[in-house]
């Protein structure tokens, strides 16, 4: 089960560009400048210099939300020392709520036990598929049933 | 530069909101940094000086530095950016905000009166501090002033006239002065007389005699006399009496015997 993460982030005096999270799943974001600044956050790599409009500047005080999917990830810069709270929470979506139907109906199957995530968009044939591909369930071997005596 | 004992980015990662430059001053050429981003400044409410400078980092700005003044009653409200990335020109230093007195520090300071000759000494000079609160986020609101201070010694030492004793308090912008002194002699062979001088400090020495000294300009505010036994007090305000650097109170005894159990206490105030 996918869980929240709460934590303070303590920005890096440097004015280089560090990545402040990666998430697993698509996640909702929200993060509150505590100090005075000025740190830039963007889903782009190069972001300095901190004002240089290629990120978003964090208003001291006020949360903002940002909803990052899976492959995006969240960047940050500064010059001074600031700190960030940052609060990271899974957004449920499809197949989980695909999922919990199934449950409520009585369902035993696993298949939808471990739902595959939703794969970035990719160029083709960028990365080739390393394991085979999965039969369709209607093509597998039934299990037998043991004799009863 | 001063060693500085506190920094800003500490602050920040001890999750404070303010951070509070808090030091004695060396002399007028004293600097101190400032390393984290600010949301306003304000004089802190145990600064012995009345006037600050702040220098940091913009392109805008001649030389890339802009200078703003930080006095009492006036604090700096907007964010003030410290640039650990980006240096000053003509330098390798990081852009931080740099603090500076504008008031003049003397802490070798000698009224003209002062004859070693006599064996004078001063009792009591103590540091000007400077005090300046940093607003790491967004103030809830500011101090209205400086603290009252209070300078009292309990125990004080006089010698045998013609040797004099001197008392030399930073008065920066303040605005009233009470000082009053106790004789608690009983047999009344010891007189006391308090000098009190308003100095404004200026640069450079003097020529003239005392040669050497540092250039200052010195006024009389009033007289104390305490026969033993008796208690005198004076007060000096801005309106009457003027605006000083510093107060110099010189103590001379008349008898014949030492004395070490009178009071000195005074009070210096930012409001009338």
């Amino acid at each position: 089960m996918p869980r929240a993460e709460i934590y303070t982030y303590f920005t890096r005096a440097d004015g280089v560009t560090h990545l402040l999270y990666d998430p697993k799943e698509q996640i909702r974001l929200r993060l509150e400048l505590e100090t005075a600044g000025p740190v830039a956050v963007s889903t782009r790599e190069e972001l300095g210099p901190v004002l240089s409009g290629k990120g978003v500047l964090l208003t001291t005080g006020d949360e903002q939300e940002f909803i990052l999917s899976l492959g995006d990830r969240m960047f940050i810069i500064a010059e001074t020392s600031d700190r960030v709270k940052l609060i990271a929470e899974p957004i449920p979506y499809v197949p989980e709520i695909l999922k919990a139907v199934l449950k409520l109906a009585g369902s035993t199957s696993g298949e939808l036990d471990t739902p595959p995530p939703a794969a970035p968009p990719q160029k083709a044939g960028l990365i080739a598929r390393s394991t085979a591909k999965r039969p369709p369930l209607a093509q597998r071997p039934k299990l037998g049933r043991r004799k009863q005596r | 530069m001063p060693i500085q004992t506190r920094q800003a980015d500490l602050s920040v990662q001890q999750g404070h909101e303010t951070f509070r430059l808090f030091q004695g001053v060396q002399s007028s050429g004293d600097i101190f940094e400032v390393n984290a981003s600010s949301k306003a400044f304000c004089v802190g409410p145990q600064s012995d000086l009345c006037s600050y400078r702040l220098s940091f980092f913009d392109k805008q700005a001649g030389n890339n530095i802009e200078e703003m003044d930080l006095a009492v009653g006036n604090p700096i409200i907007g964010r003030t950016d410290a640039k650990l990335a980006t240096s000053y020109p003509l330098t390798a230093l990081p852009a931080r905000i740099l603090v500076t007195p504008n008031d003049l520090v003397d802490n070798a300071f000698l009224p003209t009166a002062f004859t070693p000759a006599n064996l004078d000494f001063v009792f009591a000079r103590p540091l000007p501090f400077v005090d300046i609160i940093s607003y790491l986020s967004e103030p809830a609101g500011f101090a209205p002033g400086r603290a009252d201070r209070t300078f009292f010694y309990p125990f004080i030492t006089v010698g045998i006239a013609p040797q004099a004793v001197y008392f030399i308090l930073p008065y920066y912008g303040r605005r009233y002065a009470n000082i009053s002194v106790v004789n608690r002699n009983t047999s009344g062979v010891l007189d006391y007389t308090l000098d009190v001088l308003g100095v404004n400090l200026s640069a450079g020495t003097t020529f003239s005699a005392p040669a050497g000294r540092s250039k200052a300009s010195e006024k009389t505010l009033g007289v104390l006399s305490a026969a033993a036994g008796v208690t005198d007090d004076l007060v000096i305000t801005a309106a009457a009496d003027g605006m000083f650097d510093l107060l110099s109170i010189r103590l001379t005894a008349a008898g014949a015997i030492l004395d070490e159990d009178s009071t000195l206490r005074i009070v210096v105030s930012d409001r009338i």
